[in-house]
């Protein structure tokens, strides 16, 4: 017997062997970050190569697959209500997606390269909660947040220069109108997130109501259900409510051309293929229907806001490859730090301070200005991003309007707030 | 590095295992153990691996030292559990002083940012016990000082236990019998404790955190409370099945620290089946020499729980933890002749409801909101939401494993297996071992496969022992 348990033995051994060396061949050694006393004390040197070790681990995308096999166990629910809840980490105020293809513009200005650390305590920001074929994020209201939120945009409004009118737009998403009951009221109630926030506006800024046209026509399609953004019809009415606010006459959506995408998955089930929950979602895609500009217009985008170097983007890419499953990405190319439009309209400068709920929204715009920036401030003004003044930049464009769009997780983000405040430095 | 881990389980761990085996001499091998201990430690620890070896030369030092000098070695005795103490005090509880004094007295001082080192409670506590059994002439104080060190920061038990006794072990650091049998043992162990801790009190942590938020319900803050009473036990047990399995494969016998301390049906019966290495330093170190039973057993019993309390860490509700248990056993202790009269099933009832308590308030470090979860679990809160309801229901099964894992079902399904292979009298006694054999290392497998497939898939893995 001693000689079974010895070849038992020496069979567990040789596997585990077997793996770590194969895992420790597949390393990306090059891509670790080099080896320093600080990086040592401060474990980063350790974090970064136990978290590589396991991006390389063999057989990974199988093992994978086991874990969403094995989450059906972990993560039980019956029936055609296909329930799911998990704490969300929201990291959308980290930075959005853009198109893999763009070319990529030229920084005016080399920037250092810096090893930020990792973040490893990030909390929970919010849930996802799968409910049938519909994923959705329901933010927390965090009270103090939201009013620092309306603080940093009043900020920003004070260092405008006069001319300038700022309007802030904040729309729900579709865990308000889509979601149980317990997930749209209380602390997870959209509408008074958006209230709290506007109350703390200053006369400066001109909040603008797209939660009332939106709820008035939830029974359309107005939020995807793969996806956490909303569709652009979505974001029709959120601009029917800037026009009443800003002035314009807004267009019939059905004057519009449009053209559409079938079978989009987006971030939602991204977020969730891990849980099997996610299968009616892939089995259930979306159809992506956009509408484009009724003028031409001529879009590029850069690095930084010199403006220098810029790379031409499509306002509405009508021909994205069928390997790009995220057709989000046909507004804009996706998140770009800086994208200016110039269109053939009559009009003034308009500079739009936006997360990606922004993008299906600045087609709407074009008719309506010659000249639109769109800002994604994420990309700005960290110690390995380009810096931004956006007073200064709103008075070199002579900027007639500032719109600020975002969504209600980033008005409980205390890493957006500051963000926004960063574009006005003390 | 923790066990439940990539790095330990593909990378460290096998190539310690081959350069253990590969070593024919003791003396190698425990060099081999010593270096990887260190190389472990100084992977999470660079700086503090050099107290670690600090405090096994000192704790060395003072053993020879007593033995040396006899006639001082009272004060020898009283100098190094001193030294020690103050190890813990500085490292430990230096912040948890200063800012308690700072806000007694309104003095805005900043708490001294001294991290803790991982572990110390753990060796410290093994340090105090072999000066201890040194001073008793229990044990004879080690020579070698390698030896000693070995003692000391043998990576399976140095950073979550078990705390071990060196008369325990003391033996087995020059002389250790290698058989198969028991190292098959190990593996098994090993893999029991790595299953508890990657594919159970790693969900269940998942799951209280999805619950115990300020917004809980009154359902939720209790579903995720018992969650949390899961999570710890099958955490920490866990650990100790994998130290306990480490320490068969290179011919250490630890002594068991968990006993299925939920089937208790009492919370003295708990305390003697939860953390038993802790409970018996306690009690063989402070409790006895204090006078145990025979004078001042109250007194004995306030200072022990008091000490067993912040021992889990630098804050007060780790305190009032310990001080809730001693009101317990003490009125355990008054009210026993009540208590036979109540029905077993009462009792364990009884007991898992006052243990919850318990959970709460080691739960929450933050007083404030200590009470506040309290308010919530007693009706000061919506009694129920779809989202509690979503996660309860996504839950269920594991809530299922939890409360048959923490029953003696397992153990019983393992003895069955263990008797019919060693079935005395049994005609095919050979086959049935080999029946035995192929079942557990497939078992073994099962457990490797699916705990990295966990470990790949899932982010989520925490260490609850930085506060010990």
């Amino acid at each position: 017997m001693k000689k079974l348990y010895l070849s038992l033995l020496a069979f567990l051994g040789a596997i585990l062997l077997a793996l770590g060396v194969w895992s420790l061949a597949a390393l990306d050694w090059a891509s670790l970050p080099p080896l320093t006393a600080q990086s040592v004390f401060d474990h980063s040197a350790e974090s970064s190569f136990e978290s590589r070790l396991g991006d390389r681990f063999p057989m990974r995308n199988l093992l994978l697959k086991g874990n969403q096999t094995m989450n059906l166990f972990y993560y039980f629910s019956v029936g055609e209500e296909n329930l799911l809840a998990i704490d969300y980490k929201g990291g959308a105020e980290a930075g959005g997606e853009r198109l893999a293809d763009l070319p990529e513009p030229v920084p005016a200005v080399e920037l250092p390269e810096i090893d930020l650390p990792e973040e490893t305590d990030v909390m929970a920001v919010g849930t996802v909660i799968v409910n049938g074929n519909r994923a959705m994020d329901i933010p927390t209201a965090e009270d103090e947040i939201i009013t620092e939120f309306g603080n940093a945009v009043n900020r920003i409004a004070a260092a405008m220069p006069e001319q300038t009118r700022t309007f802030l737009l904040v729309t729900p998403n579709g865990g308000q109108f889509y979601s149980p009951p317990s997930y749209h009221t209380g602390i997870h109630d959209q509408s008074a997130m958006i209230r709290r926030c506007y109350d703390a506006l200053s006369d400066r800024v001109t909040a603008v109501d797209a939660y009332s046209p939106i709820a008035r026509h939830c029974d359309e399609y107005l939020f995807f259900r793969t996806d956490h953004h909303w569709t652009q019809k979505g974001a029709y009415y959120a601009y029917s409510a800037f026009c009443d606010a800003a002035g314009f006459t807004a267009r019939e959506l059905a004057e519009y051309e449009s053209g559409s995408y079938e079978g989009f998955v987006g971030s939602m089930y991204n977020y969730l293929s891990s849980y099997p929950q996610s299968k009616v979602l892939e089995d259930n895609p979306d159809t992506l229907t956009y509408y484009l500009a009724p003028v031409a217009t001529n879009a590029r985008y850069y690095a930084d806001a010199s403006l220098k170097n810029g790379a031409h983007v499509p306002l509405i890419d009508v021909a994205l490859r069928d390997t790009i499953t995220n057709k989000y990405l046909c507004y804009l190319g996706g998140d770009t730090p800086i994208c200016v439009i110039e269109t053939e309209a009559e009009g003034g400068t308009c500079i739009v301070v936006k997360e990606s709920f922004g993008n299906a929204f600045i087609p709407f715009l074009a008719e309506h200005y010659s000249k639109i920036i769109a800002i994604d401030p994420r990309e700005f003004n960290d110690p390995d991003e380009p810096q931004l003044n956006l007073a200064s930049f709103a008075a070199e464009q002579n900027a007639d309007d500032l719109l600020i769009i975002d969504y209600p997780f980033m008005i409980n983000s205390k890493a957006y707030v500051r963000i926004l405040n960063d574009l006005i430095p003390e | 590095m923790v066990f439940s881990s990539l790095l330990f389980l593909y990378v460290f761990f096998p190539l310690c295992l081959l350069a253990y085996f590969l070593v024919p001499s003791i003396k190698g091998k425990n060099a081999v153990l010593i270096a990887a201990s260190l190389v472990f430690y100084a992977w999470g620890e660079p700086l503090y691996v050099f107290l670690l070896v600090a405090v096994a030369a000192v704790n060395y030092g003072f053993g020879r030292w007593m033995e040396y000098n006899r006639e001082a070695k009272k004060t020898l005795l009283i100098v190094a559990v001193s030294l020690n103490i103050a190890c813990l005090a500085v490292f430990k509880y230096a912040g948890l002083f200063v800012q308690t004094v700072s806000d007694l007295f309104s003095l805005g001082w900043s708490a001294p940012a001294i991290a803790l080192p991982i572990g110390i409670s753990f060796y410290i506590f093994q340090s105090i016990s072999y000066l201890a059994d040194v001073y008793r002439d229990d044990v004879p104080a080690q020579k070698s000082f390698w030896r000693f060190l070995l003692y000391i920061s043998l990576f399976p038990q140095l950073i979550a236990g078990p705390i071990v006794r060196y008369r325990e072990i003391e033996s087995q650091l020059e002389k250790r019998e290698l058989q198969p049998r028991r190292i098959f043992y190990g593996a098994l162990r090993f893999c029991i404790g790595l299953g508890k801790k990657v594919l159970i009190a790693n969900y269940a942590g998942k799951v209280v955190a999805m619950l115990l938020t300020p917004n809980a319900t009154v359902t939720g803050a209790w579903f995720g409370m018992v969650m949390f009473a899961f999570e710890i036990y099958f955490d920490f047990s866990g650990y100790s099945d994998m130290a306990i399995g480490m320490g068969h494969i290179f011919g250490f016998q630890y002594a068991e620290n968990f006993d299925l301390p939920y089937t208790a049906g009492s919370i003295t019966e708990f305390w003697r089946r939860w953390h038993i290495s802790l409970g018996s330093f306690f009690r063989d170190y402070v409790y006895i020499p204090m006078g145990g039973n025979r004078r001042h057993q109250i007194l004995n019993l306030l200072v022990v729980w008091s000490l067993t309390g912040i021992w889990h860490g630098a804050s007060w509700n780790f305190l009032l933890w310990g001080l809730y248990f001693f009101v317990l056993l003490v009125a355990e202790k008054k009210l026993q002749k009540m208590l036979a009269r109540i029905p077993k099933w009462l009792c364990h009832i009884g007991t898992l409801f006052l243990l919850l308590i318990g959970w709460t308030v080691f739960y929450y470090t933050d007083f404030p909101q200590m009470l506040s979860a309290f308010k919530t679990m007693f009706g000061g809160a919506a009694a129920y939401t779809q989202e509690t309801g979503a996660v309860m229901l996504n839950s269920l099964p594991l809530l299922l494993v939890c409360i048959l894992g923490s029953t003696r079902l397992p153990r019983m399904a393992g003895l069955l297996l263990n008797g019919v292979a060693a079935a005395e009298g049994a005609s095919n006694v050979r086959w049935r071992e080999v029946v035995y054999a192929v079942s557990v290392t497939v078992f073994d497998l099962a457990i490797l496969a699916l705990s990295t497939v966990s470990l790949v898939g899932s982010t989520y893995n925490p260490f609850l022992y930085f506060r010990f």
